[in-house]
């Protein structure tokens, strides 16, 4: 069963797979409000698309959930998924737990 | 030929960017492209002499400001195949918030399937340059292949990572994820707009 819980744990391992790639004063904040993509992130679209692409693989691989975070239902809400950490940890919630 | 999107505009590179995009290419995001011109006249002298079976475009913001450049190469009409190449966002400070690199793939890959009605597209990255492999192969592109020590980058040899896609790939994985990124990221910028805050497009 995915909690809110095991889910900020993919987007944080994701997000230090990328930090990894970042200089020790780049690194970005393990916070619920880290932004992911807007004016105030520190993600540009490369880092941004990678960890959406990492998240998608560790809950295929640890969950066995095939679920895309980019497809219709990402389109069709009207505040974006992929704002924050909370955001896309919500969004994933409601994604695997939809009919 | 200018291809135009939602936030993003491509416009064919002229003799007349040579100074911006070497400026681009000389930058640290570049360090794990191909070696290019060293000089703005190397680099004048190297867009002027694009072949046939290139086409190759500055990405620019709908305002006008050039943020990137971006090109098709080995445009191949007998085997309807082409290689997405040289792309590069060199101002990342003017896109932030906006899904601009997105649209400009997307752009690009309306042009080979839609326009120049190409099969498929394909290419190599540098192995170290993960976050680029990661970024088309979630936009699309499978992994095909490694060619060992093919690229002399930064003082030491590295694999290329082969990278392909079809058209049918394209209008099945492809499309409808860069369309969902779009709108997804989109829909976050138009909340900073709409709540007046920093113009992007600046």
């Amino acid at each position: 069963m995915l909690t809110g819980e095991s889910v900020d744990a993919i987007i944080y391992g994701a997000l230090a797979a990328l930090n990894a790639e970042r200089d020790p004063g780049d690194q970005i904040p393990m916070s619920p409000d880290t932004a992911l993509f807007g004016v105030d992130a520190m993600l540009d679209s490369l880092s941004f698309v990678s960890l959406i692409t990492d998240v998608e693989a560790s809950l295929n691989l640890d969950h066995d959930l095939e679920i895309s975070l980019a497809d219709d239902r990402a389109m069709s809400r009207a505040h974006s998924p992929y704002a924050t950490v909370a955001t896309l940890r919500d969004y994933i919630l409601e994604v695997v737990t939809e009919p | 030929m200018e291809l135009r999107g939602q936030y993003t505009v491509l416009r064919p590179l002229q003799v007349e960017d040579a100074e911006l995009t070497l400026g681009w290419r000389l930058g640290d995001r570049a360090g794990l492209l191909n070696r290019g011109a060293e000089t703005v006249a190397e680099q004048a002298k190297w867009i002027a002499s694009r072949p046939a079976t290139e086409l190759n475009f500055v990405i620019e913001l709908r305002s006008g400001q050039p943020v990137g450049m971006l090109s098709v190469v080995a445009i191949d009409d007998i085997n309807r195949r082409a290689e997405p190449a040289r792309f590069l966002i060199g101002d990342p400070a003017a896109v932030k918030g906006i899904p601009v690199a997105i649209e400009a793939m997307k752009l690009l890959y309306e042009l080979v399937f839609e326009q120049l009605k190409l099969h498929r597209v394909y290419g190599t990255v540098a192995a170290d340059n993960r976050l680029m492999i990661k970024w088309q192969t979630s936009l699309g592109m499978k992994e095909e292949g490694r060619l060992r020590e093919h690229l002399f980058i930064a003082g030491r040899f590295q694999d290329a990572i082969c990278l392909g896609m079809t058209e049918e790939e394209y209008r099945s994985v492809a499309l409808p994820r860069m369309r969902a990124l779009i709108r997804g990221t989109g829909a976050e910028f138009s909340q900073v707009r709409e709540a007046g805050g920093p113009d992007a497009h600046r």
